[in-house]
C-alpha cells in the first residue's frame, strides 16, 4: 500500500549541499500530488504517494518561482536570466566596432542595445556531494556576475551577441557549466585581454576546421552548448574575429596557449 | 608554325608548333575528320622541334592522320588527338576524340590548368575584396581547380550529304564549335572570380562548362568585369528572393537567365550562376549585414545586367503556379 508523505523545503535548504542531497533522495520514489511554493514563509509543500514503483512526475513544478524547478527527470534545475545593457560592458561594443563591422552594423540597424543570458545547471541523485557543491557553487556565482553585471561577464555578453547576430534572433545565451566555462573563469583576465591589449593573438588566431572543439562536422558552431552558426562550408567565417574569439577561448589547451602567449610577450 | 611534312594518297604527317592557337588546331582537325583523316591516338604524336623561317627552334607536335572510312552497319572509325601546351604559364590540353566516349559523337574538350603567376595575381589584387568587406583573399580562396570545356558532335556531321543545305548545316555547326573553342580560349581568365568565390561555397578540383555555356558566359564578360559590390537595395532584394525560394514548399529547382536555385534535403539553398556554384546555405538573413561574395557577386550581376525583375517574376510565376 502506498504512504502518503508530505515533505516541506525551505528554499535556503535548496542552496545547501547536505539538505538538497537529501531532498534528490526524498523525491527520487514519490509520486507527487500537490505542492504549494510559499513566498512569504520561503518554502514549498510537496504531498505525494511514496512509491517503488516508477514515480510519475506529468509537469515539472516550482520549488522557488522562477528559479529552482523540480523537472520531470527528478533533477533539480536552478536558473536564472538577465537582459543586460550593452552599454555597460563597453569592450564587447569596442570591440565589435573594430573587428566585427557587420554585427556592429547590425546592432545600429536592429537598435540592439540589450542582450539576454541565462544560467542553467541541474543536480540530480545520484550526485555525489562534491559535485552538489560545486554545482551550487558555480550556480550561486555566476548569478551574482549576472546580478552584478561583472566585468566576468564580458566574453559571455559578446558571445550573446554574436549568436543573436548569426541566428538574427533575440534569443537568450545559455551558461551552463562545463569544463570550458570553468578554464575560461580561471583564465578570464587572459580573456578579457584579448579585446584590446591581446587583440593580435586573435588576429594570427587560425581555427583548424579539422579538430576546432565549437567546430561539428564542419557545418553547426557551437559555444557552452548554444548554436552560434549553421552553415554549409564554414570557410566563409574562418577569418572572422568573432568566430576565431570563440573558437580561441573555448581550447581545452587554452591554458598552454596563454604560458606561451606570455612567454612570447615577455621575450619580446 | 603549322606545315605538312609529308602527304600520300593514305595519310598526312603535320608539324604543329605549340604557338598555333588553340582553335586553329581544333578546326584543323575537325577539317581533317570531315575529309576522312583520323588520328590514332598517342602512337601517331610524338612532340618534337623544327626551325622555323627566322631560325628559331620551335618546340611543337608531329602527328600524323590516316585515311579511314567508316565501315557499314552504323560503325564509325574512331580517331582521339590529344595536343598539351603550356601558354602564359597555363597549361592547356585539346583532346578531340571519335566513337571513343560516345560511339556516334566526335567530343572537343579543352582542358585548361589556370598557371601560378594567376593565382599570385588574384590573390595580389585581393580579388574577393571586389565582392566582400569583410572577406580577405587567401590561398585557399585563389587555390582554384582546372576549368574543363566540351561541346559533342554527333558524327553524321563529318559525312557529305546529298544535299547542298544540309553540308551547308553541317560545316556552319563545326565552324560554331570552332568559333567557341577560340571564345574560351581568349576569355577563360573571366571564370577565375567564379572559382575563386566557389571556392568558398564548394570547393572544386575540376570545373566543368560546356562550350555552348561558356559561349553564353562570354557575351556577358562585360557585365562580369564590372561587377562587384551590389547597392544596398540590390543585395536586400536578391537575399528576399532567396528566402522566397527556400520557404517555398512546391518548387526545389528553378533555371532562369542562366541560374539555377536548388533546395536540398538538409533545407539550404544553393545557387549557380552558369554552372559554378557561388552561394550553398542554410540562413540568408545575417548576409543582409556580413558581405557573402556569391550573395553580393549575384545580386550585383543582376543589377547591372537588368535582369533582376525577369528572375523576379520567374521565381513568383513558377512557385505562384504550383500552389
Amino acid at each position: 500500500m502506498a504512504e502518503n508523505i508530505s515533505i516541506l523545503i525551505k528554499w535556503s535548504d535548496l542552496f545547501n549541499p547536505e539538505s538538497l542531497q537529501h531532498f534528490l533522495l526524498d523525491m527520487r520514489n514519490l509520486d507527487i500530488t500537490n505542492s504549494i511554493a510559499d513566498n512569504d514563509f520561503k518554502q514549498t509543500s510537496i504531498e505525494g504517494l511514496k512509491s517503488y514503483s516508477r514515480s510519475n512526475l506529468l509537469n515539472e513544478i516550482d520549488l522557488i518561482p522562477n528559479e529552482v524547478v523540480l523537472k520531470q527527470n527528478r533533477a533539480v534545475q536552478f536558473s536564472t536570466s538577465k537582459r543586460i545593457e550593452l552599454k555597460l560592458f563597453p569592450k564587447v561594443v569596442e570591440f565589435v566596432k573594430n573587428y566585427c563591422p557587420y554585427i556592429y552594423d547590425f546592432m545600429q540597424d536592429q537598435n540592439i542595445e540589450t542582450v539576454e543570458v541565462f544560467i542553467k545547471i541541474s543536480a540530480n541523485y545520484p550526485n555525489d556531494l562534491d559535485v552538489i557543491n560545486i554545482k551550487i557553487n558555480d550556480y550561486l556565482n555566476l548569478k551574482d556576475w549576472i546580478q552584478k553585471d561583472s566585468i566576468e561577464l564580458t566574453p559571455f555578453i559578446l558571445a550573446a551577441l554574436i549568436k543573436n547576430f548569426y541566428n538574427q534572433n533575440q534569443e537568450p545565451f545559455g551558461i551552463k557549466t562545463s569544463s570550458a566555462l570553468l578554464r575560461i573563469k580561471q583564465y578570464i583576465n587572459h580573456v578579457i585581454s584579448l579585446f584590446d591589449k591581446n587583440i593580435n593573438l586573435l588576429k594570427e588566431y587560425i581555427i583548424d576546421k579539422n579538430n576546432d572543439e565549437c567546430l561539428m562536422n564542419h557545418l553547426e558552431f557551437n559555444f557552452l552548448d548554444n548554436m552560434i552558426l549553421k552553415t554549409n562550408k564554414f570557410d566563409l567565417y574562418e577569418q572572422n574575429l568573432d568566430m576565431k574569439f570563440l573558437s580561441y577561448i573555448n581550447r581545452s589547451n587554452l591554458r598552454e596557449k596563454l604560458v606561451n602567449a606570455e612567454t612570447n610577450s615577455n621575450i619580446l | 608554325m603549322l606545315q605538312i611534312l609529308s602527304k600520300t594518297n593514305l595519310d598526312i604527317t603535320l608539324f604543329i608548333g605549340n604557338d598555333e592557337s588553340i582553335h586553329k588546331v581544333t578546326g584543323l582537325v575537325l577539317g581533317l575528320h570531315k575529309k576522312g583523316y583520323r588520328c590514332e591516338g598517342s602512337g601517331a604524336t610524338v612532340s618534337t622541334f623544327m626551325t622555323g623561317g627566322d631560325g628559331n627552334s620551335i618546340e611543337g607536335l608531329r602527328v600524323r592522320f590516316t585515311k579511314s572510312s567508316d565501315s557499314g552497319y552504323g560503325r564509325f572509325s574512331r580517331s582521339f588527338f590529344k595536343r598539351k601546351i603550356t601558354k602564359d604559364g597555363a597549361t592547356i590540353t585539346l583532346d578531340i576524340s571519335r566513337g571513343t566516349k560516345l560511339r556516334h559523337k566526335t567530343s572537343v574538350s579543352v582542358r585548361i590548368v589556370p598557371s601560378s603567376e594567376d593565382k599570385r595575381t588574384l590573390s595580389n589584387i585581393d580579388i574577393i575584396s571586389r565582392y566582400s568587406r569583410h572577406i580577405k583573399t587567401s590561398e585557399a580562396i585563389v587555390d582554384i581547380g582546372d576549368i574543363i570545356s566540351s561541346a559533342d558532335i554527333d558524327n553524321d556531321c563529318f559525312s557529305n550529304k546529298s544535299s547542298e543545305e544540309d553540308n551547308n548545316n553541317s560545316a556552319l555547326l563545326l565552324d560554331t564549335v570552332v568559333t567557341r573553342v577560340k571564345d574560351l580560349e581568349t576569355n577563360y581568365k573571366y571564370l577565375y572570380p567564379f572559382l575563386c568565390v566557389q571556392n568558398l561555397t564548394k570547393k572544386q578540383s575540376l570545373s566543368a562548362i560546356t562550350l555552348a555555356e561558356f559561349n553564353k558566359f562570354a557575351k556577358q564578360t562585360d557585365i562580369i568585369e564590372e561587377v562587384s559590390m551590389p547597392t544596398k537595395c540590390a543585395r536586400q532584394k536578391f537575399i528576399e528572393l532567396c528566402d522566397i525560394f527556400k520557404s517555398n514548399t512546391v518548387l526545389n529547382k528553378l533555371k532562369a537567365n542562366n541560374f539555377e536555385f536548388r533546395k536540398d534535403a538538409r533545407n539550404s539553398l544553393s545557387v549557380d550562376l552558369f554552372g559554378f556554384e557561388l552561394i550553398n546555405e542554410i540562413n540568408f538573413k545575417h548576409f543582409k549585414y556580413f558581405d557573402h561574395p556569391g550573395i553580393n557577386f549575384c545580386a550585383d550581376y543582376l543589377d547591372k545586367s537588368k535582369t533582376f525583375d525577369i528572375i523576379e517574376a520567374k521565381v513568383s510565376k513558377e512557385i505562384i503556379t504550383r500552389i
